[in-house]
């Protein structure tokens, strides 16, 4: 392999760990926005509420508050991964950088 | 207090708590946000994509051998993570779907619950139209016999016009000046506080606060049209009473006949006689444009003046105006200097330009509105019926109008003009209005009062006992429930409230004092 071409190699591998790391950070926002969210969306109807509509609507606010959970925790593993996926891409760059990118 | 509102409009009534008003406005306000999550997750997926792509020969920068491994890694962990996003993609369009759903289905249980109530309220009204046209037939069979005694039939109508000034003198008790007038016009005191008026629950009001007398007498008047009919079959002083008022058999029927009855028949004894009347600018002042429903009942005029005009300049267009209409002032029968009074109520229920009236349309005038400025009307009680007889006039370009506790439920308001109005079911002064006519109009309603007390307490040391759920401080708190319930049709309503204003360079305040001049002679 040429000089020019590891050196093309390495700054691609640059670009993707920078991409993946801005990817983390942009994971963890979102993570926050899903959070508010969950914690925005009603738990439960007032206690004078009573009946079958009630109790349609409790259930339909649990589902409510799965999805929201389930979402918020496939962005974390989301995140995990994108760090993972970062971190060993960083490591496998030279220690020193790659000559001639920033 | 009870702080559930029951709100109606289009032809449709919905019933529910703040409350579930407020989790249908946060699960419709996550709809949006969870889509844009969604969007976002969507595009974010393409950088995984992208370091997925990351093989031995993806990246020569890794090299060959032991770094294949690495590759291989890279490659798997960002596949995952795209995968990951893809999962919580689909999972936060089915959160917004649900959410979507369910602030659907609190409003549709809302608006079923309430088209039930208004079912019984239709069949209650027939039921009223029935049993006065055989209560008619009654007291026309003893008007025969008695002559002229059939007036006090129409005495017994006066009576619900003198309600109205009865309970607002209970409202105007709360004021910080006990008689009603100040000395000096100006903005509302300070915001009362919901302590007084829950002290003011435990007052002894009996019966008149009832729910179940407002609705008997809102049901009532409006089968006065029936009763009126058959009584003044056999009833010779009635019908000349009527005739002498062009109300006879060809004149306005139901609660406007009534009324015109009472007026007729009050005149003829030098009672509820209409006057000239002339309004002077008694004060100005800079604000800001009205916003939201409790900013609005919070600048109704509760002094020396009747009348509030907000005009906003507006640069590059023409002016628009937000009046604000206090209620009655003066309660004897017989008209004096206060256009404010019972006289005015009582031409105002029988569709006629009252004294209160034509001093609004000269204050408008002494503001420089005319016939094409926007104008949003607030009024309370009696304030409130003389703003609805505005917008039904067609003289003016009323955008708005929002009415607290208002008599005005018959005035044909055009379905053009938006209007909320706001009633406390245990209050009776909005059922001497009759039921709400308007189909398209905004009604809130609550019960300002939970408890019943007896009325063994001692209801002639205190008026305000009699009327509680009138004051004007009880409709004040149910505007402030108003605007944190988050209720969409009011919201849209209200907004176009405020869409002149908004864009107001200046508001000028004037405050307006009207009276009447001399009572003419026979």
């Amino acid at each position: 392999m040429s000089d020019a071409c590891w050196a093309g190699g390495a700054a691609a591998a640059l670009d993707a760990v920078r991409a993946l790391e801005s990817l983390g950070v942009r994971l963890g926002w979102l993570a926050a926005r899903v959070e508010r969210a969950r914690l925005a969306a009603p738990v439960c109807a007032e206690p004078d509420w009573s009946g079958p509509t009630r109790r349609l609507y409790d259930l339909g606010l649990d589902d409510l508050h799965r999805a929201l959970a389930s979402a918020a925790a496939s962005i974390e593993g989301a995140l995990a991964a994108s760090e993972r996926a970062a971190g060993a891409l960083a490591a496998g760059l030279p220690a020193g950088g790659v000559p001639g990118v920033r | 207090m009870s702080d559930e509102l029951m709100v109606s409009g289009g032809g449709v009534v919905a019933v529910g708590t703040s409350a579930l008003f407020s989790d249908a406005e946060r699960l419709e306000g996550l709809v949006g946000e969870l889509d844009d999550c969604a969007r976002d997750l969507a595009a974010l997926v393409t950088v995984a994509d992208y370091a997925a792509a990351a093989s031995p020969g993806g990246l020569p920068g890794i090299g060959g051998g032991a770094d294949a491994g690495l590759a291989l890694l890279v490659r798997a962990a960002a596949a995952e993570s795209g995968r990951a996003m893809d999962d919580a993609r689909v999972l936060l369009q089915v959160a917004a779907s649900r959410s979507d759903r369910l602030a659907a289905g609190l409003r549709l249980s809302a608006d079923a619950y309430g088209a039930g109530e208004s079912a019984l309220a239709a069949v209650g009204e027939r039921l009223a139209a029935e049993l006065g046209t055989h209560a008619g037939f009654l007291v026309s069979t003893l008007g025969v016999l008695l002559g002229p005694l059939t007036v006090v039939g129409i005495g017994g109508a006066a009576g619900l016009a003198l309600g109205i000034a009865r309970a607002e003198a209970v409202g105007d008790s709360a004021r910080p000046h006990g008689s009603g007038r100040v000395s000096a016009p100006g903005p509302v005191p300070s915001r009362a506080a919901p302590g007084p008026a829950n002290q003011a629950a435990s007052r002894p009001h009996g019966m008149l606060s009832d729910p179940r007398f407002v609705r008997l007498v809102r049901l009532s008047v409006m089968s006065a049209d029936e009763f009126g009919t058959e009584a003044s079959r056999f009833s010779p002083a009635l019908v000349r009473a009527l005739g002498d008022a062009g109300l006879g058999p060809t004149g306005p029927g139901g609660l406007a006949g009534a009324a015109g009855s009472v007026a007729a028949v009050g005149g003829s004894v030098g009672a509820l006689r209409e006057s000239p009347v002339r309004v002077a600018a008694v004060g100005t002042a800079a604000a800001t444009p009205a916003t939201g429903f409790a900013d609005r009942a919070a600048r109704v005029p509760r002094g020396a003046s009747q009348i509030r005009i907000d005009r906003h300049i507006r640069p590059g267009e023409p002016d628009s105006f937000e009046v604000y209409l206090g209620g009655t002032l003066d309660f004897s029968p017989v008209a004096a200097r206060e256009p404010w009074d019972l006289t005015s109520n009582v031409a105002s229920l029988a569709g006629q330009e009252s004294g209160a009236y034509r001093a609004v349309v000269a204050a408008l005038e002494a503001s420089g509105a005319d016939a094409r400025s926007p104008i949003v009307v607030t009024g309370y009680s009696a304030g409130g019926l003389v703003g609805a007889q505005l917008a039904a006039s067609g003289d003016f370009d009323v955008r708005g109008l929002y009415t607290l506790g208002a008599p005005s439920g018959q005035v044909p308001v055009p379905a053009s003009v938006p209007w909320v109005a706001v009633e406390h079911t245990d209050d009776v002064v909005p059922a001497l209005g009759g039921t709400l006519a308007s189909q398209n109009a905004v009604l809130v309603r609550r019960r300002a009062i939970d408890d019943l007390p007896s009325t063994t307490g001692d209801l002639s040391s205190t008026p305000a006992a009699h009327f509680p759920a009138h004051e004007f401080v009880r409709y004040r708190e149910t505007a402030e429930l108003l605007d944190a319930a988050g209720e969409h049709r009011a919201e849209v309503a209200v907004t176009g409230f405020s869409l002149h204003g908004a864009v107001a360079g200046q508001v000028e305040i004037t405050w307006y004092r009207a009276s009447r001049g001399r009572v003419p002679a026979d």
